[in-house]
């Protein structure tokens, strides 16, 4: 056996203390942690318990207000035994209010009041990570023109808006040689997707010069088409995907351009795969 | 997983993980936080764990993982050249020629030889935890001990 063999096997750390210190740490995380969940089931009960006496109050007025009606129309007009035909509803016209389109005061509050229906502000997506599914708590993402909407871990990344992108970036960023992680959405007006793919396929083509390009079409985790290069193979090597959706949002093609390193693409690859997989173009 | 079945489980496998993290890293602080990462995933995903199945492979992987992830970081932010075992890891303590040697080695290589060497784990297992082919680990540990030899003598 050689000698640094036998130092190997011998080797031993005398860190109690180190030991006992990660471990009072630990039961500071666990503690905390258990508090949360607490907490969250807590607010869960109120949510609950506050919709049903909603929905109580509401069933009540509704029980009161026809009961009224019922004897108002009782008194006055007792002697009418055969039922009168029922008062017509409401026409669906009626209760239609316009529409307001972009640019108009109020648009913005219209437009989330209609999607909070569909997409609450924060909901649990399930994140599929070294073999493991663990439920993430993640946020809504809208851009202004109500183009598309997903949900994003806003603990690990930072959302930003401008006119036209969305940007989801890692917030712990290595930096020096390793490329900034992350994904951006873009609209691009006026363009079919296959119009968009073609310039995108020459744009990765200019930028990583000799290296092959992997075009497919795919359902996962968008519906669309994807372009797919890698930089080299060292471990700070830039890896770029990006997805052009097959479903445009008023005459705009989407496209999301994703960037990791390839030491990187378990870890990040996973978690935008599960971001990206909430993703919905909005009619 | 209560928690006093979670501090049997530290009890049990802290001191090798730690001893595996130190190795990996060089640094006690670096050895710390992977640990305390390691073991806080397996709090957060024990039901998820399939009992019927051996864990010793399962935290192996998350600590390894772990451990790249901070030297990744740490490498970004400080040169490593400042790194120097002897002034970080109080010396008595633990041989720090040895993991001087150890530190040396590429992370490809210094992963499977401690495994092998240190935890003294089967070819067969260090392949599976690490999700390589048995052939390409066998010439890893080959080129891992030519650059031991070369790093610590032969002995």
């Amino acid at each position: 056996m050689e000698k640094w063999e036998q130092e190997l096997k011998q080797f031993k750390t005398e860190h109690q203390q180190d030991l006992d210190e990660v471990w009072r740490s630990l039961d500071q995380e666990i503690v905390k942690e258990q508090r949360r969940k607490r907490r969250k089931q807590v607010m869960k009960r109120f949510t609950l318990a506050g919709a049903a006496l909603i929905a109580l109050l509401i069933g009540a007025t509704l029980f009161l207000t026809m009961n009224g009606n019922d004897t108002e129309q009782a008194v006055e007009t007792p002697e009418v035994t055969t039922p009168e035909p029922s008062p017509t509803p409401p026409s669906s016209n009626a209760s239609e209010e316009e529409e307001l389109t972009e640019g108009e005061p109020g648009y913005t509050e219209q437009e989330l009041t209609k999607l909070n229906d569909s997409y609450p502000e924060e909901q649990e997506v399930p994140l599929e990570i070294e073999g493991m599914t663990e439920q993430i708590q993640m946020v809504r993402v809208v851009p202004g023109n109500f183009g598309y909407v997903f949900y994003a871990d806003d603990e690990r990344y930072e959302i930003a808006f401008d006119e036209t992108t969305t940007s989801v970036k890692a917030r712990d960023q290595i930096g020096g040689d390793y490329p900034e992680v992350g994904f951006q959405v873009e609209m691009i007006p006026d363009k079919k997707p296959t119009e968009v793919a073609s310039e995108q396929a020459a744009q990765l083509e200019q930028r990583f010069p000799g290296a092959t390009i992997e075009a497919e079409p795919v359902t996962e985790p968008v519906v669309g088409y994807k372009l797919h290069v890698r930089e080299g193979d060292a471990p700070s090597s830039e890896v770029r995907t990006v997805y052009i959706l097959d479903k445009q949002h008023e005459e705009s093609t989407i496209v999301i351009t994703q960037t990791v390193f390839l030491e990187a693409q378990e870890g990040h690859g996973a978690r935008f795969h599960s971001m990206l997989k909430t993703f919905t173009v909005l009619d | 997983m209560d928690r006093s079945q979670f501090q049997q489980l530290y009890t049990d496998f802290a001191p090798d993980l730690y001893r595996m993290a130190l190795a990996i890293t060089g640094r006690r602080e670096l050895a710390k936080d992977a640990l305390q990462e390691t073991f806080l995933r397996v709090y957060r995903f024990s039901d998820q764990w399939d009992s019927s199945r051996p864990i010793r492979p399962w935290l192996y992987r998350i600590l390894i993982n772990e451990c790249h992830r901070l030297l990744k970081k740490e490498k970004a932010q400080v040169p490593m050249e400042t790194h120097h075992l002897e002034t970080l890891v109080p010396s008595g303590e633990i041989r720090v020629d040895i993991l001087d040697a150890v530190a040396t080695l590429p992370e490809e290589y210094r992963v499977p030889l401690l495994l092998k060497y240190m935890e003294n784990w089967k070819e067969r297992e260090i392949a599976e935890a690490l999700s390589l082919n048995l052939n390409t680990l066998k010439s890893r540990l080959t080129k891992a001990r030519a650059l031991m030899r070369e790093a610590y003598g032969e002995g």
